[in-house]
Formats: structure tokens, sequence, C-alpha cells
């Protein structure tokens, strides 16, 4: 019967602790999770706020708490805020260009009579299992321009007069590394989109078909309002993947030249772990500049969801 | 009429482009943007089988003699197959780690009721929405305070956290959608809650142990920021990722060399990918439609 | 022997009561069916039983041992799921066995009971195949057979059938009472919401409504003296016609469209008669109780049922011998005849009355 949910409900409440008790094989298994969970998803998100309030070295002698300083350091430090508008700036141009590109692949390899879909979409995904050290590595390699394959083909080809140093020069340095993320994880956002695609019945195509909608009317009119619910969602995962790009940009240009590819996650790292020219590693300030801009992000976040959620609600009222 | 219009279509285009040909046609277009998309790491491959002096000629894929001084040099010289051990072992750990923990935490969130168990729901879903690549300095720190701020253990656990919330909420989806009355017909035979979930709800969660044992790894195996800051104090138990990274830094000249190690750190994680695509496939899939 | 019996059986979630006060008693041996509609406590009170929910109130106890607290699997019971909660990952051998060797009964018992269950059942030879590459009769009778491995004292059935297609339906129902032959001596107590089920199965009915009984009595018992509006609503196909009655001259009684009927005997006020499909008479209309026009005829082969419409617009349903050809739109009259049956303005049946005959 539909009642059986609440079999384990009693209904007499016992007191908590009798209640506590009968569950404790339940607390049992909970534990190792539990104990994961809070050391290393709970305890860093409430550590960081602490650590913003601290001058900090890394030796736990030297805490020093100093209040809000930190952030009022950050306010005025040039170089956060570049890297705050540049890992915004990052998001903007990257996950625009890697919905569109994967949309347009996932509408193509939905359609059965291309041949070698499967194996299209296998190639797509690669660069998406491939660790990032090893992406930075080969694509380093590859734009080199001393030699690297790019830049010879470029001057074979008369595309270039002279070598272009793609990951060299401040202006080149952060869209490149833009292209090599969105080639890196398109695979992934195709992957969702695919699993949108198949949400649409397979009826709906054959009586759009009979009603004598072409290829890309049926594109237009058809799938894509279906699959549009699906887009904020894959837009919120992309654009929190986006926030997460240290990897890439440390292993191909440690956040330079000249900080021109200087992200948050960089700067947090630079300012905690590895400070420049052997300068004393600020881990408090560091973390108060995670705390910030996590705070911004999550910000965002609810916004999105915000937007979403009353974009489906008048969506459902005009439905109605 | 919608009926004219299907019968006047034909006529009024070129009739050689058939919807059989036009297919065709995306086909090839399709294939010639997948050369190109997995160039790079075919280069990768090539180069790895060239000396340095071929690769700066910049002679083609295919090598003129192929070799393996490049795959020896790096994994006797630069401590690969160190970094290879260790990965390994990091991967292995945090896998078993998570799918275990995960799974008995899934299980008993999905079809339990408890006291408590909405608050920790909660708390799960919360911390979905907060952005992870931030608390590196807390984790470090902790593994200082526990002392395994230098140690390969260090790094499982600290491995094992990075996407144990969405594993949680995968099992936990998983259970709770299995019929009531296989964990009631488990109750009638006597068979106790441990082994109801062993025995019964484990085997049952086949799909979805392998997706997170290949989430999972493919998570271990590829980080980057957490093992660059434990090893940094500790290069002798680098990871491939870092292990890779350093390489670069030490010896930035070979690329042979480079592309060696780096085709070696691929590879254990592309044939899995492969032989298990869809898996991968599945687990991702599942978070949009969740 | 074993017997089951219910005493004052309550069943509460939050301030809903589901289950308010049950008795029932069930003999040794006796195949007892739980019937009613969906939401009146059936399936809640089997698995009471079965110690899959807990008991709210009052005292359930099998072979005069109380069971309240007593774990499940230690009660002599055996369940046969709706769904059959068959273990998709195991054979039928392992599906069988399961309970038995989770609770350490040695290898060799094991594959001996699980081999004469097979044989009871028929399905020796599909003993190592996996639950999805058997049909839906098959699974049924793997679920049963892991109850019969456990050699119960009484076997819970939970609408076995309903997940069956209409044929097998009746052939596993077929079944199931050639298996309570067999296993002599066991209780059985099954519960279904189809009152054809239940009068072709039980030796005793429960006819449950709203979480109390309606009425406990033997199937020919219910069909012939029901003691309320209700039961004699449920049992019995097609559904009994009701026609209100009010009270005209003495010892006389008026239908709506003021015919008079009337009564003999004493023991109450009557607002409903009730009567039969099958006790309905095609008379000439001047000689009628009821004249009508039918609207609908279904025709069975063996038999058809008349629909008609009454003068005041209720539709009474009438059983003619196939072949009376009746014809819709055709004006009918019925007399009422044979076994009627009256229940006061509270729906309670009124024994002492009779039909002493009717005029104009």
């Amino acid at each position: 019967m539909a009642l059986t949910l609440e079999s384990a409900a009693p209904t007499t409440r016992p007191g908590l602790g009798a209640r506590l008790w009968r569950s404790r094989i339940e607390y049992l298994f909970l534990l190792p999770g539990l104990a994961i969970f809070a050391l290393f998803v709970g305890y860093p998100l409430v550590a960081s706020e602490y650590f913003s309030l601290l001058q900090w070295s890394g030796f736990d002698a030297d805490q020093v708490f100093v209040g809000f300083a930190n952030y009022a350091e950050l306010l005025g430090d040039g170089f956060f805020w570049a890297a705050f508008w540049r890992s915004f700036l990052f998001a903007l141009g990257t996950v625009p260009a890697q919905m569109v590109i994967s949309l347009v692949l996932a509408i193509v390899l939905n359609n059965k009579l291309i041949k070698l879909s499967t194996l299209f979409r296998t190639l797509i995904f690669l660069p998406v299992v491939t660790p990032v050290a090893v992406i930075g590595i080969v694509m380093t390699l590859m734009l080199s321009p001393f030699n690297g394959p790019v830049n010879s083909l470029l001057q074979g080809l008369h595309f270039a007069a002279g070598p272009i140093d793609f990951l060299g020069s401040p202006d080149t340095a952060l869209p490149t590394l833009m292209a090599i993320y969105v080639w890196k994880w398109v695979g992934v956002t195709l992957v969702y989109w695919l699993a949108a695609l198949q949400t649409v019945p397979q009826e709906l195509y054959e009586a759009a078909r009979l009603d004598g909608v072409k290829g890309w009317q049926m594109t237009l009119f058809v799938i894509m309002p279906i699959i549009m619910p699906f887009a904020i969602v894959i837009a919120l995962i992309s654009a929190i993947g986006a926030m997460n790009v240290f990897p890439l940009i440390q292993s191909m240009t440690q956040g330079g030249p000249f900080f021109a590819s200087e992200v948050m996650e960089v700067y947090i790292f630079r300012n905690a772990f590895a400070s420049v020219g052997g300068a004393v590693p600020r881990l408090g300030y560091a973390s108060a500049a995670g705390v910030f801009f996590g705070l911004a992000i999550m910000a965002l976040t609810v916004l999105q969801i915000a937007a979403a959620r009353y974009l489906r609600n008048r969506e459902a009222s005009r439905g109605r | 009429m919608a009926v004219d219009a299907l019968a006047s279509a034909p006529g009024s285009r070129r009739v050689w482009i058939t919807p059989g040909r036009r297919m065709w046609i995306v086909s090839v277009v399709l294939a010639l943007i997948c050369c190109v998309w997995v160039y790079p790491l075919v280069w990768m491959f090539s180069a790895s089988l060239k000396s340095n002096g071929e690769i700066f000629g910049n002679t083609g894929l295919i090598p003129a003699q192929p070799s393996f001084d490049n795959y020896v040099r790096a994994w006797n010289e630069a401590h690969i197959s160190d970094y290879f051990f260790n990965t390994l072992f990091v991967t292995v750990g945090s896998v078993v780690i998570v799918t275990i923990a995960s799974a008995m935490m899934g299980y008993v969130l999905g079809r339990r009721r408890f006291p408590g168990r909405a608050i920790i729901f909660g708390l799960l879903v919360f911390t979905l929405f907060v952005p992870q690549g931030y608390t590196i300095i807390p984790v470090f720190e902790l593994l200082s305070m526990l002392g395994l701020s230098q140690s390969l253990w260090g790094l499982v656990l600290a491995t094992s956290g990075g996407s144990f919330v969405i594993f949680v909420l995968l099992f936990a989806g998983y259970f709770s959608q299995m019929p009531n009355e296989l964990e009631e017909a488990a109750k009638m035979d006597g068979v106790g809650f441990v082994r109801t979930f062993i025995f019964v709800m484990l085997p049952l969660s086949r799909p979805i142990i392998v997706t997170v044992v290949v989430m999972q790894t493919l998570y271990a195996w590829n980080d980057f920021l957490l093992p660059l800051v434990v090893t940094l104090a500790n290069p002798a138990i680098r990871t491939l990722s870092v292990g890779v990274y350093a390489f670069r830094g030490e010896n930035f000249v070979d690329w042979g060399g480079m592309t060696a190690a780096s085709t070696i750190t691929i590879l254990p994680i592309v044939i899995l990918f492969l032989l298990l695509q869809r898996y991968f496939i599945d687990g991702l899939a599942g978070a949009v439609k969740g | 022997m074993p017997g089951v019996s219910l005493k004052n059986v309550k069943k509460r979630y939050g301030t809903t009561e589901v289950i308010r006060g049950v008795d029932i008693d069930i003999e040794p041996g006796e195949f007892c069916v739980f019937v009613g509609p969906s939401g009146c406590g059936k399936s809640t009170l089997l698995r009471m039983i079965a110690g899959l929910e807990e008991i709210s109130d009052g005292e359930i106890s099998i072979d005069d041992q109380r069971v309240n607290e007593i774990d499940p699997s230690r009660r002599g019971v055996a369940m046969v799921f709706q769904t059959y909660a068959l273990y998709p990952h195991m054979t039928v051998e392992q599906n069988m066995g399961f309970g038995l060797r989770m609770n350490g009964v040695p290898r060799a018992e094991v594959a001996a009971r699980v081999a004469t269950a097979a044989k009871i059942l028929q399905i020796e030879e599909l003993v190592s195949r996996k639950p999805r590459q058997l049909s839906g009769g098959q699974r049924q009778r793997v679920a049963i057979g892991r109850a019969i491995v456990r050699n119960p004292q009484v076997f819970l059935f939970d609408e076995p059938l309903s997940n069956l297609d209409a044929e097998l339906r009746v052939a596993t129902r077929v079944e199931i009472a050639k298996l309570h032959r067999e296993l002599a001596g066991a209780t059985m107590v099954y519960v279904t919401h189809d009152q054809v089920e239940a009068m072709t199965l039980a030796d005793k009915i429960v006819v449950l409504r709203a979480g109390r009984v309606e009425q406990v009595g033997a199937p020919m018992d219910l069909y012939q003296s029901p003691a309320n509006t209700f039961v004699a609503g449920f049992i019995g196909s097609p559904k009994m016609n009701f026609l209100e009655l009010a009270p005209a001259s003495e010892g006389q009684h008026a239908l709506k469209d003021g015919t008079t009927i009337t009564l003999a005997g004493a023991g109450g006020e009557p607002s409903t008669l009730g009567i039969r499909a099958d006790q309905l008479r095609r008379v000439a209309p001047d000689a009628a109780d009821i004249v009508g026009e039918v609207s609908v005829v279904e025709r069975l082969g063996d038999s058809e049922f008349a629909y008609v419409r009454t003068r005041w617009g209720q539709e009474v349903i009438a059983r003619f011998e196939g072949g009376a050809n009746i014809a819709a739109g055709e004006p009918i009259g019925l007399a009422l005849s044979g076994r009627t049956h009256f229940f006061d303005r509270d729906g309670k049946a009124i024994t002492g009355l009779s039909l002493a005959g009717s005029n104009q």
C-alpha cells in the first residue's frame, strides 16, 4: 500500500533517545561517509572563513588574528581585482562557446543516420578523460614558437609571417587558454545535450515529419523548446566548471605572462603556496580571497537558479 | 496545405541532395572535425616514438624509426615509474574508500527513516553549490594536523572528498527507487539489515557502483591541485599529473621524454574509458537529468 | 495446529486511524480471504500479521502465541508479495533458498527443500534461471515456492494475482486452490480486492471497509445473507440492485414511482430493498413491479444482462438466460421474486422480512 514508506515511523512517538538508539545501525552506516564529508567538504568550508581572519604564514605558532584586515587589503589589491574579473571573463568567454558548439554537435550526432556517430562522440570526449596536466604539456609543445607544429603549419601556409608566441604574449595567452579549455570540455557538454535530446519522444519527430516540418525548422521549433529547461542546468554546471580552471592555467602559463592569465584560483595558490621570489606564504590572505570569491559565485548561482525558477514558473502559468 | 508543400518540395530543390547523400556529407565533415579534434593527442603519441631531433624537424606523424627510448628514459630516469605507482595507489585507495562509504551512506539516506536524515540531506545538497576549488588551504591544513600532509595516505583521503557528495546522492537516488518489497521479503526471510545490504542491495546497485568507480578513477587519476600542494615538499610521492608537470620544468627541451611521460599518464585512463564508455556517459548524463 | 487470531487490532499513522479495532479468528488450516475496496486496510492488516507493520493497539496471535513483538522471520509466516519481490540478481534456486542459507541451514538441506518446493510447483526445469527470464506466471510460482521452502504455519498472500493477465489469473487461482489442498493443514490468509477471487478461494471471507470488519463468513453465507448494503453490493456480480422504499399504508411499502409491495414478517422499518439480477423475472408490464425501458444489453452467450431504466431514472440490472434476445429500446416489465433483501435506514440487514406479494 502507499503508506509503506511511513512504516518505520512509530505511531506514538517514543523519546528522542529511544529513537536514536533504534536507528543505531543506520548511524553506523553513515559514519564513514559522514567522516569524509565532515573532514574534506564541511570542515574546509567553515575553516576558510576563520582562516580569512588570520595573518598566517603556515606555521601554527604565528597565527595572528587580524579581523577583517585581509578583506580590507583585498579591496585595495589591484592583482586581486584583476584576477577576480578575469575569472568571470574566462567563464563568459568559454561557457557560451562551449554550449553552442556542443549543442550543434549533439543535434547532428543525435541523428541515427549519421555514420559512426558513436565513434565521433568517443573521439570528441577523449580530451575530457585526458589529465589536464598532460593537455597542458602537449598544448604547450604544439603551440611552442620554437618548432611547434602549429606555428610550423601557419608559417608553411603563409598565414603568419613569424612564429606566434600564443602562450608567451599577454595579448594571446588568455584567449588561447580559453580555446583549449573549450576544446577539452565540449565533450562533457555534448553528453549533457545528448541526454537532454533523449528526452524528446520519438513520436514527436514523426508527428512533425508528417506535418511537413523540415530539418532546421524541426530543430528550432520542435526540439529547442523541449530541451531549453536543460539549457539552464547545463549552463549552471558549465559555469561552475569554468571557475575551476586552475590545473589548465597552472600547467601552461602559471598565470603569466605578466599575470595576463592569472585567474582567481591561481592568485590564491600563488599567495598561499608559491609566493613569488620567496615571499612569505600568506594563507590567511589567500583564504580571504577564496571566501570572497566563493561568496560571489554562490550569489551568482543563487541568482541563476532563481532566474531559472522564475522563467519556468512563467512558462508554467502561461501554459495554464 | 501541408500535403501540397510536401509534394512540391522535391521539385523545387536540386534533386541530387537526397537525405542519404546529405548524411554522408555531414559524416565526412564530422570525420574531418574529429581528426583535427584528436590531432594533439595523436601528435603526442607520434612524438613519443621519435627522437628529439626528429620531433623538431616536423617530419609528419609517422616516425621514421619508431623507438621506445623516450619511454625507457621517462620511466627510469624521470621517476615516471614511481609516479605511476603513486597514482595507482591514490586512485585505487580513494576508489575503494569512496565506493564503500558512499554506497553505505546513500543506502541509509535513500531507504531508511531516522532522526537527522533531513538535516544531513540538506547539508549535502547545500555543499553541491559551493565551489570546492577554494577549499584547498583548509584541506592542506587538516592533513598537516593529521600528520598526513606529506604522505600518500593523506592524498588518498583528501582525494576521496572530491566528488563524494555527488556519489552519495547518486546512490541515494538509486536506492530510493527500489521497490520496498525486496527489503520486506528479506525481512520475512529473517535476513538482517547488514546482510540485506550486502547480499540484496549492493548486487542490485551494480550500475551505480560501476559509474562511481569509473568517475572516481577519472577524478583521482586526473586530479592536479591537491597532489601538487601535497607533494610540494615531498617530490617522492608525486602523482603522474604532477610528475609530468614537474618533468617539463626540469627538462624543458626533452620533448620526446615529455610526450612519452604524457602517453604513459593518459594510456590507462583512456583504455578504461574506451572499455567502460557507457558508464562515463551515463554517470555524467545523470547529473543533468537529476 | 496453528490458527491466527486478531483481537481489537488497531493501526494509526499519526492521528489517522486506518485499522479501527478488528477482531478476526482464523481456524487452523483455513483459507481466509480479506476482501474490500482499495484503501480499506486489508493489506495493512496482512502486513501487520506478517510483522512488516507495527501494531498500534490490540493483539495478534499465531498458534495461541502473542506475536506483536516477535520478528517477522520468527512468526512462522511466509508472504507472497503482489510484485513477487524476487531478487533480480539471483537464480530461482537462490531466490528460494536465500532465507534458509542466510539463517545457517546446511547446504544439502536447503537444496532438498528447494527441490521439493520446485516439484510441487512444477518449476523444476526453471531453477537455474534468473527472474527476468521467466514469465509472469512463472515468477508467481517462484514467489510461492520461496514461501513454501520456509515451511511456514501460515501463508500470507498480498493480491498475488493482480499483476497477471485475465486468463492466467483464472489458471493461477485454481493452482492456489489446489496448493491449499496439497499443503494440508497450512493456514492461508489472502488479500484481494476482487470478490470473485474471494468467492472461489475462501473457506472464510472477511469483508473490510475503512478499517473495520463489515462481515465475516463462508462465501455463500455472505452471498445469501449479507449483513448490510455494503457487503450486499460488494459480493456478487453483477452488483445487487437497490431500490428505495417508502412506508405506505399498513404493511405496504412504495417504490419510487408509487408501486406498492406488501411485506410479511417483522424486524424493523425497511428503507431499501435489495435484489440480485437473477431474481428479477420478466412479466407483462401490467403485472410488473418495475416497468422500464431496456437501455443496454450485454450478451455473454450463456446469459444476457439487461440494463433497465426505470420510470424514476434508476438503472436496474436483470439477468436472463442466453438466447432470451432482449432488445435495447424495448419496454419491459420486471417482477420481484425469489430471494429479496431488506435493509434499514442505516443499511443494516433486516432478517425477519420477506416479500408477501405485490399488486398494481
